[in-house]
């Protein structure tokens, strides 16, 4: 739909164009697009008048009057429709800048005026829209029995979907969701992908995170928001969980999950939206017969398009060290294979989605990105090992807010992470954060593991969980787990303090695992 | 500010009950719609504006009159907005319809943020009752619904 137009206040202006409560006199006789949208209009044939009527900012105005009777406006009449109807032509000769450009009206007896009006438009699109008697459907406007508490021009505002959306847009998720049954306009109005689109600009951060308990497909939710108002209701994530199945990947907002297979069994993949509770099952790639998945990726950009697509990499049956790529859209509902089987380094279990790529870390020096939408593949690299540095310790890999990083240390272990940014152009890792827990350690002595050589992996006891990086960057935080404990850092002051209290199937996860555990809840309303 | 001897040009604004008011173009001009009149000169010296009444008048005129005041900070402009939408829901909604058809972007979006913070906490039978909607949907899809997003539901205020 490109416009909805409600032409109340232009009949409220010129009664004589009301016959009846839900009957109306108006005919369009054109519509007018200019290169900018902001000046299209409408132009509209009442009793008597010409009326031009600006789409975008609603204001109208008279161009010219016509004859009584000029205009015909039974509803067969139609302009465009058919012979016997009134004919509405545009002399489309002028086409210069701010050029007159006339409408000619046949009256129903073929004789024909040309009214002059000045319209000035300099861009023409020879089209008329089709008759339509406007508020046919206003059931509102009947409705005479009104609760008393009721405001009696609610119905023009709610009545109005730009005015209603322009409400809708403003109001906190839980309400969205709870407004969702007023009514069946409302419901389709929320769920619509446009209200969606413009709801979701803005909206990055993160409210809380889902943390995975080691070794079994349970998922506690930790809030960000620091409010407790927004008590955390995922007190299960229900839909997911009572599959058994465990989450892979956050993407804004919507979770790519797996069911947790105790038999060599293949995997299945499903895309959740913990929001509005909602999940839909993959269809199965091809590389799945084989069992040959290594890692499945959802790439979502709410801000491009709400659709989505998903990677999946297999291994090329019969090639060993390649692998294939297989991509799902949303929007087709079918997998299709992309480009030749390729040798790769990386870990394909996980990918961030990032700069419409997804981008894969390894530990030796490769680093992988997938163009989505053009499935171009580029090998790039790891920031470097510092001299002295044993080995490469990846601790974390996140997209958050538009930016991507990686975070490692080096042995011998060290309680010093670096945080790594990747320009978007991918012109090279820059070090964003020089990253001490020292400090954070000393403090809660149980985080060290005494009973080990302080150069083995396990000695600090901590794992990252979570990058957030604020629109602000003073407010920029790390999340980490020690025992018993999730930690929040504060990336520019240094500041720390506990975020949560965890039991111990919360805290028992190795602490050396470079795999996500811990991934962002981000309110959004998209579709699965 | 510079201070000449011409004088400030006036326009008069005709309201649906045929009230006028005669105030500073630079004032009336904030309004998209009556500058777009102005300019395209298809109004005469007296501007009618069909849809607004002369009760909503007054209130946009006082906030078109403190807002093209530059002298006024932002945090002096915000207190001045926050209490300006301090009225009854049916005076918000009379205003955004004027707003709307005046083009007042600002008004505009102050009222429904007004309008989406006094509905936030409630239920929607009381949107329903409110705003006159016909509830349209079968009980048993009514309960789907409500069931699907049943975490929504909590902390509502009272009816």
């Amino acid at each position: 739909m490109k416009y909805l137009v409600n032409l109340d206040p232009v009949m409220d202006a010129f009664p004589e164009s009301i016959l009846g409560l839900h009957y109306y006199k108006f005919l369009i006789l054109n519509l007018l697009r200019r290169n900018d949208d902001n000046e299209s209009f409408l132009v509209l044939g009442i009793p008597g008048k010409a009326i031009r009527y600006n789409i975008k900012d609603k204001t109208f105005k008279k161009l010219c009057d016509f004859p009584p009777g000029h205009l015909n406006f039974e509803p067969d009449h139609a302009p465009m429709s058919g012979s016997s109807g009134l004919k509405v032509s545009c002399d489309g000769a002028f086409k210069g800048e701010n050029a007159a450009v006339g409408i000619i009206v046949s009256d129903i007896n073929g004789k024909s005026q040309s009214t002059s009006v000045k319209l000035r438009a300099h861009q023409f699109i020879h089209k008329v829209l089709s008759f339509r008697r406007q508020p046919n459907t206003d059931t509102t406007k009947s409705a005479t029995i009104m609760a008393a508490e009721s405001i009696p021009s609610a119905h023009r505002v709610t009545g109005d979907d730009d005015l209603l959306t322009g409400i809708l847009i403003r109001l906190p998720t839980k309400p969205l969701l709870r407004f969702k049954s007023v009514s069946k306009h409302w419901l389709s109005l929320i769920t619509s992908p446009y209200f969606y689109r413009r709801r979701s600009q803005g909206i990055t951060t993160p409210s809380g995170l889902f943390l995975r308990r080691y070794s079994s497909p349970k998922h506690d939710f930790i809030p960000l928001d620091g409010t407790s108002a927004t008590k955390p209701h995922f007190r299960t994530l229900n839909i997911v969980e009572r599959g058994g199945i465990q989450i892979s990947q956050s993407c804004n907002g919507l979770l790519c999950c797996f069911t947790v297979q105790r038999t060599n069994a293949p995997c299945k993949y499903y895309i959740c939206n913990p929001t509005t509770q909602k999940i839909t099952t993959l269809p199965d790639p091809s590389g799945r017969i084989f069992n040959y998945t290594r890692g499945v990726q959802l790439a979502f950009d709410p801000s491009k398009s709400s659709c989505y697509k998903v990677v999946c990499v297999y291994s090329a049956v019969g090639l060993s060290g390649h692998y294939e790529i297989e991509v799902y859209s949303s929007e087709t509902g079918i997998w299709s294979r992309s480009g030749n089987p390729f040798r790769s380094s990386v870990k394909f279990k996980q990918g961030v989605f990032w700069n419409g790529a997804i981008n894969w870390f390894s530990s030796s020096d490769e680093f992988l990105c997938f163009n989505v939408d053009e499935e171009l593949l580029r090998t790039l690299s790891m920031p470097p090992v510092p001299s002295g540095g044993e080995r490469r310790f990846v601790k974390y890999f996140v997209e958050s807010n538009d930016h991507l990083h990686l975070i490692e240390n080096y042995g011998p272990p060290t309680s010093h992470v670096i945080v790594y940014e990747m320009p978007r152009d991918y012109s090279g890792w820059f070090v964003k954060y020089i990253v001490d827990l020292d400090a954070v350690m000393k403090a809660f002595p149980g985080s060290i593991n005494e009973g080990v050589d302080p150069s083995d992996v396990n000695y600090y006891m901590f794992l990252i969980l979570n990058l957030t990086r604020m629109d602000d960057d003073d407010e920029s935080f790390l999340l980490f787990t020690l025992p018993g404990k999730a930690m929040r850092y504060n990336l520019s002051d240094r500041t720390f303090k506990i975020a949560l209290d965890l039991d111990e199937g919360q805290s028992g996860i190795a602490p050396i695992v470079p795999w996500a555990v811990a991934f962002p809840y981000i309110e959004t309303l998209a579709c699965v | 500010m510079a201070t000449t001897t011409t004088e400030t040009k006036m326009l008069t604004l005709c309201t649906s009950d045929k009230q006028q008011f005669q105030i500073e173009e630079t004032i009336a001009l904030q309004a998209v719609t009556i500058r777009n009149m102005v300019e395209d000169e298809c109004a005469s010296n007296v501007i009618p504006l069909p849809n607004v009444n002369s009760k909503i008048m007054i209130q946009i005129i006082e906030y078109l009159k403190k807002h093209v005041d530059s002298s006024v900070s932002k945090e002096d402009m915000e207190k001045f907005d926050s209490a300006f939408v301090e009225k009854k829901l049916s005076e918000i909604f009379d205003i955004i319809l004027a707003a709307n058809y005046l083009n007042i972007k600002n008004l505009l979006d102050i009222c429904c943020q007004r309008v989406a913070d006094v509905m936030k906490n409630k239920s929607p039978e009381w949107v329903r009752r409110t705003f006159n909607i016909v509830n349209d949907f079968t009980a048993e899809e009514e309960a789907k619904i409500r069931k699907e997003h049943e975490w929504a539901f909590e902390g509502v205020d009272e009816d």
